[in-house]
Parts: C-alpha cells; sequence; structure tokens
C-alpha cells in the first residue's frame, strides 16, 4: 500500500524503490514495502538534519535478499521468470481463473507424463529420424523411462534445483507447451490412421518374421549336394510355393540381417545380389558384407563387390549313398 | 573481521528476539536492535527479514493509524514464532559456547620437538 508523506523526497524514494521491485509483482511488492514511508518518516525525524535516503538500487536488492526473493534477472531466464510470476499472481488472485487454474492444477501428473513423453518424442526427433511413437529398441526403452521419471520428479519439486536449473526447466517447459500440440496430432493422426487400416483388414497383427528352428532364428542355411559339396546360388521353396526367406525386420538397417557371431561380428547378411531386389533371402548361401556397408544397403547401392562367401559350418558333410541303377 | 555477514547469520533470530518483548513496527525494530548493540545493521535488511519471518508464518501484522503521516506496519510474534525462537537460542547457545571454547585465550603454548613454540 503507498501512502504519501510531508516529505516528496520520501514518497518518490518509496516509490522508486517499489518501481525497482515491479517484477516481483504487485502483491509482493505491497506486502514488501508497506508501511515504508512511514518507517522512512520516523527514522527522518530521528535524524534531523543527518537523515540521508540510501540509494535506491542498493536499498531494493538488500530488502529483496533479507527476504529470501529471487535477485533481479535479466535476459531469457529472467523475461521467463517475470512473465511466469505475473501469470501465476493472475492466476492465483483472479476470481474466475482462480478456481478454474486450482482444477486444472489437480491434473499436474498428467502433464508430468505428457511432458516426459514429449521430451522423449523430441530427443527420437534429434539424434533417430523419423520418429516412432514408442520406443523400438532397449535404448529407446530407457531414455523415455528417464524421460518420464525426471519431469515426475521435478514436477513433485523432489530436487532443489539453482536458479540456473529453475531457469532451464521453466523456459523447457515454454519449448514443451509450445510443440505438444504438435506432437500430439502427430502422435493421434499415426494411431488413428493405424487403426483405420487394421479396421480396414489392410494391416495385420505384426507376427514374429524370419525362419526358426526350434525357437531359433534361423540366419542362414547351408545345402550340400549328394556327394556332401556345398552348393551355392541355391532357391528354396515351401510346398505351397512361398519362397523360404530368412529375413527378419531388423531397425534400424530393415534391408540387412545381422550376424551375432563372434567371430564374424564385423559381418552381416545381406540378400543375395543375384536375385531381383527384395527376392534374395530365399536365394542360399546369403552372401557377407562388412557392417559398414550398412548404410549403402539401406541406400539402395550395389555391394557385390564388398561381399564374400558366408563360412560353412562343414567344409564337406559325408555323402548319400549311390543310387542302385537298374 | 566483517561482522556484516556474521550478522546476517543472527538476524531472524535476533529479530524474533526484540519483538518476542513488544509488538513493534519496521523503524521501531531497527532501532531496538541498534540500540542492543548491533549498530551495522541496514534498514533495509530487517524490513526484508520482517517480511520473510511473516511469510514463514511466524510473526503477525497490524496496521496502526499514524496522526502526523501514513499509517504504521506493526509486527507481533505468534506461537510459532516462539517455538521458532526457543529452537534458534538452543542452536545459538550451543554454537556460541563452541566458538568461545575455541576462540577462549589457550594459557600454555604447546612446544615443537626442537623446542620452538609453534
Amino acid at each position: 500500500m503507498t501512502a504519501t508523506t510531508i516529505r516528496p523526497d520520501i514518497d518518490q524514494f518509496a516509490a522508486n524503490v517499489r518501481s525497482a521491485l515491479k517484477d516481483l509483482g504487485s502483491e509482493e511488492v505491497s506486502e514488501l514495502t508497506e508501511g515504508l514511508e512511514a518507517d522512512l518518516v520516523a527514522q527522518a525525524a530521528e535524524q534531523g538534519d543527518l537523515f540521508e535516503l540510501p540509494d535506491v538500487v542498493e536499498y531494493a536488492s538488500e530488502l529483496r535478499e533479507a527476504a529470501g526473493l529471487p535477485a533481479v534477472s535479466h535476459g531469457l531466464f529472467g523475461l521467463v521468470e517475470r512473465v511466469a510470476r505475473r501469470v501465476n499472481e493472475f492466476m492465483v488472485h483472479n476470481r474466475i481463473v482462480s478456481p478454474l487454474a486450482r482444477f486444472f492444477v489437480s491434473f499436474a501428473p498428467v502433464w508430468w507424463i505428457v511432458r516426459g513423453y514429449l521430451a522423449f518424442y523430441v530427443v527420437q526427433l534429434v539424434f533417430i529420424q523419423p520418429a516412432a511413437i514408442f520406443p523400438t529398441s532397449s535404448v529407446g526403452w530407457l531414455v523415455l523411462a528417464s524421460a518420464l521419471y525426471i519431469s515426475t520428479q521435478l514436477g513433485r519439486r523432489a530436487w532443489n534445483l539453482n536458479r540456473f536449473w529453475s531457469g532451464t526447466v521453466t523456459v523447457l517447459n515454454v519449448f514443451a507447451v509450445i510443440v505438444a500440440p504438435g506432437i500430439i496430432g502427430v502422435v493421434a493422426s499415426v494411431v488413428s490412421e493405424g487403426h483405420q487400416l487394421y479396421n480396414a483388414g489392410a494391416v495385420v497383427p505384426q507376427v514374429e518374421t524370419g525362419l526358426r528352428l526350434n525357437s531359433q532364428q534361423v540366419d542362414n542355411i547351408f545345402v550340400y549336394d549328394e556327394k556332401g559339396n556345398p552348393l551355392t546360388d541355391v532357391q528354396l521353396f515351401t510346398q505351397d510355393g512361398d519362397p523360404i526367406s530368412v529375413k527378419f525386420n531388423t531397425e534400424p538397417f530393415p534391408n540387412v540381417s545381422l550376424v551375432f557371431s563372434d567371430s564374424y561380428s564385423d559381418f552381416m547378411y545381406v540378400e543375395n545380389t543375384r536375385a531381383p531386389r527384395g527376392s534374395g533371402w530365399s536365394v542360399f548361401p546369403l552372401p557377407m558384407v562388412p557392417t559398414s556397408d550398412a548404410w549403402k544397403v539401406e541406400a539402395g547401392e550395389d555391394v557385390t563387390w564388398d561381399a564374400v562367401p558366408a563360412p560353412l559350418p562343414y567344409p564337406t558333410v559325408p555323402a548319400l549313398k549311390e543310387t542302385q541303377s537298374r | 573481521m566483517d561482522s556484516t555477514q556474521l550478522l546476517k547469520g543472527v538476524l531472524d533470530v535476533a529479530v524474533l528476539a526484540v519483538i518476542d518483548g513488544e509488538d513493534g513496527y519496521g523503524y521501531d525494530i531497527v532501532r531496538r536492535l541498534r540500540g542492543a548493540g548491533m549498530n551495522d545493521i541496514g534498514d533495509a535488511s530487517v524490513y526484508g527479514t520482517l517480511r520473510r519471518l511473516y511469510a514463514a508464518g511466524a510473526l503477525t501484522t497490524y496496521a496502526v493509524a499514524s496522526e502526523d503521516g501514513p499509517h504504521r506496519k506493526y509486527y507481533g510474534i505468534n506461537d510459532f514464532g516462539r517455538q521458532m525462537l526457543a529452537e534458534q537460542r538452543t542452536t545459538w547457545k550451543a554454537f556460541s559456547d563452541t566458538m568461545n571454547s575455541l576462540l577462549a585465550p589457550r594459557t600454555a603454548h604447546p612446544t615443537t620437538k626442537n623446542g620452538k613454540k609453534s
């Protein structure tokens, strides 16, 4: 509350102090400086000619510090802090907005989850394009879990942040609010589109692809002739005429099949290059190329010259019995 | 030694102590603190501390009209403030005992092996 005195210099000083504190919001300024004029008048009356008004900036700064209020902040953080403080003050004291604000505050945990998911999605956009709606790898799940944990802890104010981190979180919150509609729109669109395709029968539930033997993934097949010698470029089909393919989806390189053997960890299987592109996964044995060629394969480049034969499980196998000729 | 930094650390308990005896307005409390020997304390530091203690729930406030100028904002201590004061008195007593013991002049000085005083 402001008041006038018989000392215009004191009135002006008090006004200047309030102006120096205005970023704190009107209520805080009022609480902090109420009675200031009366105190200064009393001080002036007691000290007489010795009374001297202090420096406004130093006085306001001392007042802030002693009251445990934040110092004047400049730059982007300062602007965001001031705006956030004003918005908060408006929401707390406005008769119409305040009940609504309290209602929405009860949904804060939902926002913490959404914010964590947004962080996960943005991290994907930056490091792995295009971003997936759900994690497709253990690292992705780890990033999502970490983002949700951090967002929840920040929401619960579980950590005592210093001014820098507090300002950073405020800026990131504003960023999250800005990007939220776009990302939620994309996710909703993808989910809706997938649902429609599923209903129309265009999408079948994901099943394990590739070839398995006793639940173990078959990465390659080696064929031997009647003499027990290895064959190359053999095409295999099922009883229905379907090619027997060992291809399974391997992110992030869907066109290669990674080798997990310790001995050949620097190589990966690719489809047989003698077959038309996309149908070489049923022509055996599959050749191998260095894993450094993964990007070339994905880009559709010819890697025939880099290909090497896959190592045989056996150089030869026992020959079959001779057939009896009549 | 710069006593300003020391004063900042004990201003809360000092303010609570002077209000515990009698309610007072801002400058009145400054005057009492200075009268008790805290001459270096700044007005704004006391006013800010009063605001912080009030926000912490340790003080009550009320306005008193003044005939010759703007109204004065008086501060009084409440039960929580008295509890806070009692706790801080205990803390201060233990701290000051420790410091007094540490800073007390020593009567005998230890000597090193070669006979020189350390």
